[in-house]
């Protein structure tokens, strides 16, 4: 982690949580590590009440997890912040979106509830979303609550929610459990006497909210202890998926991203991060024939011929039942998207010749900067700058090794050499940076112009109140006149601009994602040792003869 | 270059009637006679009780030993001439060039350069092998020059340093550097357009074959595939380049291509095409997994003072011109 990493973090919590405790708290716990309650009032200038809020706040968002105090017997509970999850609000919107492509609107705002508070009850999330589609002018006769539970559902079948129960065992600290399988798509029966309740209410639009009413009455739901959450590995994996059926899209055509759609859709749901299930052949075609898509088997057989070959060659054939089963491996797949989109990065920011020595590094593994010149075919001087400029970013790594133990700069060999990992790392810096560039020039530009903001907020508020009351067009012409038309001018800029940077931050996080994924499962391998004294040289020298 | 061996080695054993080199310097003598070049037609009526096979013989050792040149003839289209090549050797009439050095030490550095044969050698390591003093070197050096016996050849490696070698050698292309090397500079312009070339012509492939083969992935793909012989003769015929281009030079063009990641390369054993059995490199164009990151989609991805990037100070995202301009401020 680093501090751009940490600074991203805190700007997305302050994002989400305006309230100042919140954030000290966190950067408090995320300096000193795991605490508890008793330090941090100690410690921190802040009301006791309010620690205790904004801890249980953000413990329902899972930024603080609580953990009883392991090293003492001591039934302490200590507190602690975790930065991974805080980052997973840079995709919140990329979720949302996923979950009104999926199931409409009504998935859309429960994903989005869902969000917003953590996690919840299923009764709680059916009133709410009800309530907010009524608001939003949806018409009733569609969206019921009995329509909101089905997308709640589909949901949950499809495992992009996570059921939690409360373990009250414990008698001072109330942990959350993540159910097991089985239970996971199990959905809570709403006892009678509450859907009736849950009803009436539909009935009577009041606009009073609901929930307030049935907090009052003791009424019992029969989920009281079960909650649910937005199950984010899920929808990363969806994600992923996405970008894995754009690129061979990309790379091969319309048919063959269709295929690989089919593919993982058909793996979808037995979820295992490094790859999918077998799937075999007849069931690709079965399914893509109910799908409505017109390919006989000849032709899919020589599409996933095709599929194999290409992308990390991520489709693997495993076997010959069913006329060839197929996996899908998701490491490879990562590592090729990874690749693709560090080599874009490095075409944009340094040049195809710079792509081009990357490459080369990477097919033949390491290389002297003289090597380098002589195999990528430019001026021995502009070779120089890009291994250099992509040393300094970090994309290269260098290994000194020497004749004699004393790294005598004349008897040491210089070698380039590529490793993904660090490209990685490097390249998901940058992206952190970028975002939380963008969001502080966004900040910034609300700010300078807030006057303007306020003034145009009032105005539409007024507009839309009139048009409420049937108000005259008149009338509605003379407020839209209030702001000048050099102020309009300037709001439909101020407009432009944000959707730029909203649109650059959403497009980014698909990269974010990507990267992050591809560090989650790629652990293992970890950057390779420098190598070094002359038994290395040996080595190295080997290695290249036999690369030649 | 054998020229100062022993006469006796140039003699072939199968003559008995007549001697080979009396032959040859014979026919240097004609050709001094006739600083304008011998045909075929002279030969023939000067030496009358020789066989053809003999004189070829002749001719082509004298060519080896590069004494004569071959010509055609520009009187008489079709046929050819020979003429003799060296002028210094036309004074006196000398047939081995290693010969006419009079001076001893001269005549020991010009072996060593002799010695190193395409390649040349450094004048250091012309000094340890005769150790003589660096002056003195030199100066033998400027006189073998001068003499055109010897040329001093600068190697691409390094700018300063020169290699030597007998004047009428060509030098190796690993001191040159090849194709793509004209006076010591590297073509870097040259090099992009046949990598451009090559790119656009296995692009214009891929599109062909995907037109002919709508429905039919595969053969979309087997036939959007060059084998690296046919474009070098496209390539070629082209014009583009003044030297005629082997297929190892657009191999190493290709190469450059495959690490831009615009081709891809597959070997295959031979088919039809040249049926020698050899392997054979196919080519095709690729298109690439994603269009453009997001990251170089707005200015901080391509940002050249990316690191010097903070929140305070003067480079700041809050000022920063490059996203003024991109936010149309
Ligand atoms: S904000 Fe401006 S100066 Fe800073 S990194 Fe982005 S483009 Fe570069």
């Amino acid at each position: 982690m680093t501090t751009h990493h940490i600074r991203l973090a805190f700007d997305l919590m302050g994002d989400l949580f305006p309230d100042e405790t919140s954030k000290e708290v966190a950067s408090y716990l995320n300096r000193k590590g795991p605490l508890p309650f008793a330090l941090l009032v100690r410690d921190l200038n802040i009301p006791a009440v309010n620690i205790a809020r904004s801890l249980a706040t953000l413990a329902i968002h899972d930024i603080i997890e609580c953990h009883e105090d392991a090293r003492t017997n001591s039934k302490r509970i200590l507190y602690a912040f975790n930065l991974k999850r805080t980052l997973y609000i840079l995709h919140y919107s990329k979720c949302i979106h996923c979950a009104r492509q999926l199931y409409g609107f009504d998935g859309e705002l429960i994903i989005e509830e869902l969000l917003l508070n953590g996690k919840q009850r299923m009764s709680t999330l059916l009133v709410t979303v009800y309530e907010r589609l009524i608001k939003a002018g949806k018409d009733p006769q569609i969206h019921s609550l009995q329509s909101i539970k089905e997308s709640f559902k589909l949901l949950v079948s499809a495992q992009f929610l996570q059921r939690i129960t409360i373990n009250e065992t414990k008698s001072n600290i109330s942990t959350v459990v993540e159910e097991s399988l089985t239970n996971l798509v199990q959905i809570p029966e709403i006892t009678q006497e509450g859907w009736k309740y849950l009803l009436s209410s539909q009935q009577d639009e009041s606009n009073e909210p609901s929930t307030k009413k049935f907090k009052s009455t003791k009424l019992i739901f029969g989920d009281e202890k079960i909650f649910w959450k937005v199950n984010f590995q899920r929808f990363f994996a969806y994600l992923r998926d996405q970008e894995l059926i754009q690129a061979f899209t990309n790379r091969i055509d319309q048919n063959a991203g269709e295929i690989v759609r089919t593919i993982l859709r058909l793996t979808e749901v037995k979820p295992s991060p490094e790859r999918t299930i077998p799937i075999s052949f007849i069931e690709i075609a079965k399914t893509m024939a109910t799908a409505g898509l017109q390919m006989n088997e000849d032709l899919l057989q020589k599409y996933i011929n095709l599929i194999m070959d290409d992308v990390n060659n991520c489709v693997v054939k495993v076997g010959d039942q069913g006329r060839g089963t197929y996996i899908v491996d998701f490491q490879k797949a990562l590592s090729g998207l990874t690749k693709a989109h560090i080599q874009s990065f490095l075409r944009e920011r340094f040049g195809s010749n710079a792509l081009r020595i990357y490459n080369m590094l990477e097919e033949r593994g390491c290389l002297s900067q003289k090597q380098i010149e002589d195999m990528a075919m430019i001026n021995a001087k502009e070779a120089q700058q890009y291994v250099y400029s992509m040393f300094i970013d970090g994309m290269l790594t260098l290994e000194e090794l020497s004749k004699a133990n004393d790294f005598n700069p004349t008897r040491t060999f210089y070698f380039f050499r590529v490793n993904l990992y660090n490209g990685v790392l490097s390249l998901l810096d940058h992206s952190y940076k970028t975002m939380s560039n963008l969001m502080q020039r966004h900040q910034f530009e609300r700010e300078r112009h807030r006057k303007l903001i306020d003034k145009r907020d009032k105005v539409d508020a007024i507009i839309h109140s009139l048009r409420e009351q049937n108000g005259e067009e008149e009338q509605i012409k003379e407020v839209e006149d209030i702001l000048s038309p050099m102020e309009k001018e300037q709001i439909q800029k101020l407009d432009a601009a944000f959707r730029k940077i909203d649109l650059a931050q959403l497009q980014l996080t698909e990269t974010i994602l990507l990267l992050e994924m591809y560090l989650s499962i790629s652990n293992s391998t970890a950057p390779v040792q420098k190598k070094t004294g002359s038994k290395a040289v040996a080595e190295k020298l080997l290695e290249t003869t036999v690369q030649r | 270059m054998s020229n100062t061996h022993p006469k006796s080695e140039l003699i072939v054993p199968s003559a008995s009637t007549f001697d080979p080199i009396n032959l040859e310097s014979e026919i240097l003598q004609l050709c001094l006679q006739f600083p304008n070049g011998v045909s075929n037609k002279i030969l023939e009526n000067s030496f009358p009780n020789i066989t053809l096979e003999q004189r070829v013989n002749a001719i082509n050792r004298l060519l080896a030993l590069h004494k004569i040149d071959l010509l055609t003839s520009s009187t008489e289209p079709g046929t050819y001439i020979y003429r003799i090549r060296d002028q210094i050797n036309k004074s006196n009439s000398s047939i081995s060039i290693g010969n006419e050095i009079t001076d001893p030490m001269e005549r020991t550095v010009y072996q060593i350069v002799e010695e190193s044969g395409n390649l040349g050698i450094w004048m250091r390591d012309i000094r340890f092998k005769v150790k003589l003093s660096p002056t003195i070197l030199n100066k033998i050096l400027k006189s073998l020059e001068s003499k055109k016996l010897i040329k001093a050849v600068k190697s691409v490696h390094a700018n300063k340093k020169k290699v030597y070698m007998l004047y009428e050698l060509t030098p190796d292309p690993s001191i040159t550097g090849g194709t793509w090397y004209s006076d010591q500079e590297f073509e870097a312009e040259f090099v992009r357009i046949l990598n451009e070339q090559c790119a656009r012509l296995l692009d214009e492939r891929r599109e062909e074959s995907i037109e002919k083969f709508p429905n039919d992935p595969f053969l979309q793909r087997t036939s959007s595939f060059m084998s690296s012989s046919e474009l070098v003769s496209v390539i070629n015929q082209m014009g583009i380049s003044t030297v005629t281009l082997t297929v190892q030079d657009i191999e190493s063009i290709l190469y450059t291509l495959i690490c831009d990641g615009k081709i891809e390369k597959m070997i295959v054993a031979s088919t039809t095409m040249n049926a020698n059995g050899t392997k054979q490199n196919l080519y095709k164009s690729i298109k690439s997994m994603i269009d453009s990151a997001p990251i170089v989609r707005n200015p901080c991805g391509i940002c050249p003072i990316f690191n010097d990037c903070h929140d305070e100070g003067l480079i700041t995202p809050k000022t920063c011109i490059y996203l003024n301009k991109w936010l149309n401020f």
